[in-house]
């Protein structure tokens, strides 16, 4: 894959990986940050991509691994939520509902974040998100459920369900 | 029905035939029904979307074209209209004239000040031989 391939098939992905980062991190600035070292991984690598999974699972799997990395080389902290201007009424519950998914997803178990986060957000079958994980296709059903299973319970205690 | 064939179900992940049954066997229980919905809620807050409310508000009705709503503008001008012409007619408030004459001396001068409620009317300065310094306003 040379340069120009690379950002034709690629680029276009950019803003569904950042989308995984900011989900995930619950940080737009720190999301980006992991955004592009994302790509800048992908592509230094890109002679290794054999084609074997789509572009973009391949680009999630590399943004899911450096979300992992950042969680485990930082100790927990308070979510840092993202600021808004809020404009209006309808602005402002928007952002209290960003606000409140971050808040959510910051306290599932990692892997419960990602699944919720992959099938969710970004709609991935299950079929990509066993290759973004890299887990057996068979076993990506019973994650969820138990994925969905953490976060309605969360959701439920929190009165947010 | 076992719950990992709803939730194959749910996220699309059945083949035609399986599917099929489910939503047969949706139409008579309402705990699945209920789960299906809970999933749709749960999906929605970790998009982000929050809870309905945050759905665009439904216009109620269409907008209205044609000449009614000219015709009815028109009506709500006639009916302004009328009750500003039919107003009762304010008239105005008698002021009392109220002029007041005072003396004010200061040193040799004099000052002869006439107001009229909070309007100064006149201003004479006399010296201290009776003779008019200056004036302002009134008559001399």
């Amino acid at each position: 894959m040379d340069r120009e391939e690379f950002e034709r098939l690629c680029l276009p992905c950019y803003a569904k990986v950042l989308h995984l980062c900011e989900r995930w991190l619950g940080c737009p600035s720190r999301a980006e940050e992991v955004a592009q070292e994302t790509f800048l991984r992908a592509y230094r690598a890109r002679s290794s991509y054999r084609g074997q999974a789509s572009v973009s699972t391949w680009l999630y799997r590399i943004a899911q691994r450096l979300c992992w990395e950042v969680a485990r080389k930082r100790a927990p902290t308070a979510l840092e939520l993202p600021q808004f201007e809020v404009v209006d009424e309808a602005a402002q519950q928007a952002q209290q509902a960003r606000l409140t998914s971050l808040a959510l997803l910051s306290r599932l178990s990692q892997r419960s974040r990602s699944l919720l986060i992959l099938r969710a957000a970004l709609e991935l079958s299950y079929a990509e998100i066993a290759e973004v994980l890299e887990i057996p296709i068979n076993q990506v059903g019973v994650y969820l459920q138990r994925a969905r299973a953490e976060a309605t319970s969360l959701a439920r205690q929190e009165g947010i369900l | 029905m076992s719950d990992p064939n709803l939730m194959a179900y749910y996220d699309g992940e059945l083949g035609s035939e399986q599917r099929l049954q489910t939503e047969q066997h949706l139409q008579v229980c309402q705990p699945c029904r209920e789960q299906l919905a809970e999933w749709k809620a749960l999906d929605a807050l970790v998009r982000g979307e929050g809870p309905g409310e945050l759905r665009p508000r439904l216009r109620l009705q269409d907008r209205q074209s044609g000449w009614k709503p000219t015709l009815r503008a028109a009506v709500c001008l006639l009916v302004l209209g009328a009750i500003w012409y039919l107003r009762p007619a304010q008239r105005p408030e008698a002021v009392p004239l109220g002029v007041q004459s005072f003396e004010v001396r200061h040193g040799a001068c004099r000052y002869r000040v006439e107001t009229s409620g909070a309007r100064l009317l006149m201003v004479d300065l006399e010296d201290e031989n009776g003779r008019a310094q200056a004036q302002i306003g009134g008559e001399s």
